[in-house]
């Protein structure tokens, strides 16, 4: 087996890792390999010296705690796809909530801004979509009546699931647009960017304490308590007033979720009694989500926001 | 030799290779396989595991032949691991031998 082959093996039998991990082993691998081949052995002997693949994999599988069972099932099992879904829905989120409790007010309302932006671009665009869904109704109703129902009906459900699915990509657009955003206000100057190519980011950050020379590092840290205990003494007070606030200002916006949350359960009861309300259905969950998230937003920022 | 008991105390012996000194990945393959007959790719992933579990730390150095190494500096939790193995090495060592004798 020549070294490409083996390494691209590698990667595919090590899927379930993160890319940045599968990127960090199969690294060390190619130095290994080139390293014998640099003592004079051919690639193929370097290679045949790491023994079974499946071996191999099984032991750095093992490494990362998981059994190689995770792996066999991977392609036949749906509960294990939507384990890792669901793992990577909360990372995203949790780092979502990290991103926004370590960023300053203003940007903040940036974000906020941004998102009923969002919301009202994705209702106004639900005006054409009603426009193409009346036209369909109306000329299928010229139709005999056993089919313009029929037909209607599908229609209606077509034009709202291609609704469903441009609101749902826009709302995927976004939310990366603001990530990589953020990613890159986070990243290093352009001067390491470089190594980046090379190396995860765990390893650049590794790399960045180490040359950091060690009075530097405490005087920065010094520096940054300081800044810290100045704070939390100016917004002591304040933070008790903002939070009273907050608490008389939310009230209202909590029973506007209990009422949602009824609405929904009113829809609900309609759908079982045959009359489904596809796109009511869809705005209740949204206003839904929007309140409680909106709710969720709050409590973080008046009660855990500066640290 | 059995390959369970090698398993067991390539840990020690990857710890204590790296004890005094920092060493990139290859040499410290290289300086484990001489004590142990072990097939080297297996070591990379208990450096993995080691460097998960915070006995190690890495850092990158640029190289003149060649792409960075990655560098792997015992950490002082994994000093401590490394005493407390070898302890326990010894022990074992002890009173297997001692078993031993008598056989």
């Amino acid at each position: 087996m020549k070294k490409n082959e083996f390494l691209n093996l590698l990667k595919n039998k090590l899927q379930v890792l993160e890319e940045d991990e599968v990127k960090d082993i199969l690294e060390e691998y190619e130095n290994h390999i080139e390293m014998k081949i640099k003592e004079g052995k051919t690639e193929e002997e370097a290679i045949r010296d790491f023994g079974n693949i499946d071996d191999l994999t099984k032991e750095i599988l093992k490494a990362y705690k998981i059994s190689d069972r995770y792996t066999e099932s991977k392609e036949s099992n749906w509960e294990t796809k939507l384990n890792e879904v669901v793992n990577k829905i909360v990372i995203f989120f949790q780092d979502f909530a990290k991103k926004i409790s370590s960023k300053g007010s203003e940007e903040i309302i940036a974000i906020v801004v941004k998102v009923i932006l969002l919301l009202l671009g994705i209702a106004v665009l639900k005006l054409p979509f009603y426009l193409i869904e009346s036209i369909g109704v109306h000329l299928f109703q010229s139709l005999p009546s056993i089919f313009s129902s029929t037909f209607s009906m599908l229609w209606k459900v077509i034009v709202e699931f291609s609704y469903l699915i441009v609101a749902i990509f826009i709302i995927y657009y976004f939310v990366k647009h603001v990530i990589i955003e953020d990613k890159m206000e986070n990243a290093l100057p352009k001067s390491l960017q470089k190594e980046r190519i090379e190396s995860s980011p765990k390893k650049k950050r590794e790399n960045q304490v180490k040359e950091e020379p060690i009075e530097r590092k405490e005087a920065r840290h010094q520096r940054q308590k300081e800044l810290l205990e100045k704070r939390s003494h100016m917004t002591n007070p304040f933070r008790i007033i903002i939070q009273i606030l907050v608490v008389l200002f939310t009230l209202p916006c909590v029973f506007i979720a209990a009422f949602l949350i009824l609405g929904m359960g009113i829809m609900i009861a309609f759908a079982f009694q045959g009359v489904f309300l596809l796109s009511a259905f869809c705005i209740l969950s949204g206003l839904i989500l929007i309140a409680v998230g909106f709710l969720g937003l709050v409590y973080h920022l008046a009660f855990k926001g500066v640290k | 030799m059995n390959s369970q008991f090698k398993k067991g105390v390539l840990e020690l012996i990857v710890l204590c290779s790296a004890f005094d000194q920092d060493r990139y990945g290859y040499e410290l393959v290289e300086a484990v396989s001489k004590v142990v007959d072990v097939n080297e790719g297996t070591i990379y992933p208990l450096l993995k595991r080691l460097t998960n579990e915070h006995y190690f730390e890495t850092y990158l150095v640029e190289s003149k032949e060649g792409p960075p190494r990655k560098y792997y500096k015992i950490t002082v939790l994994g000093k401590q691991r490394c005493d407390i193995l070898k302890a326990q090495w010894n022990d074992f060592f002890q009173s297997v031998n001692e078993f031993l004798k008598g056989c």
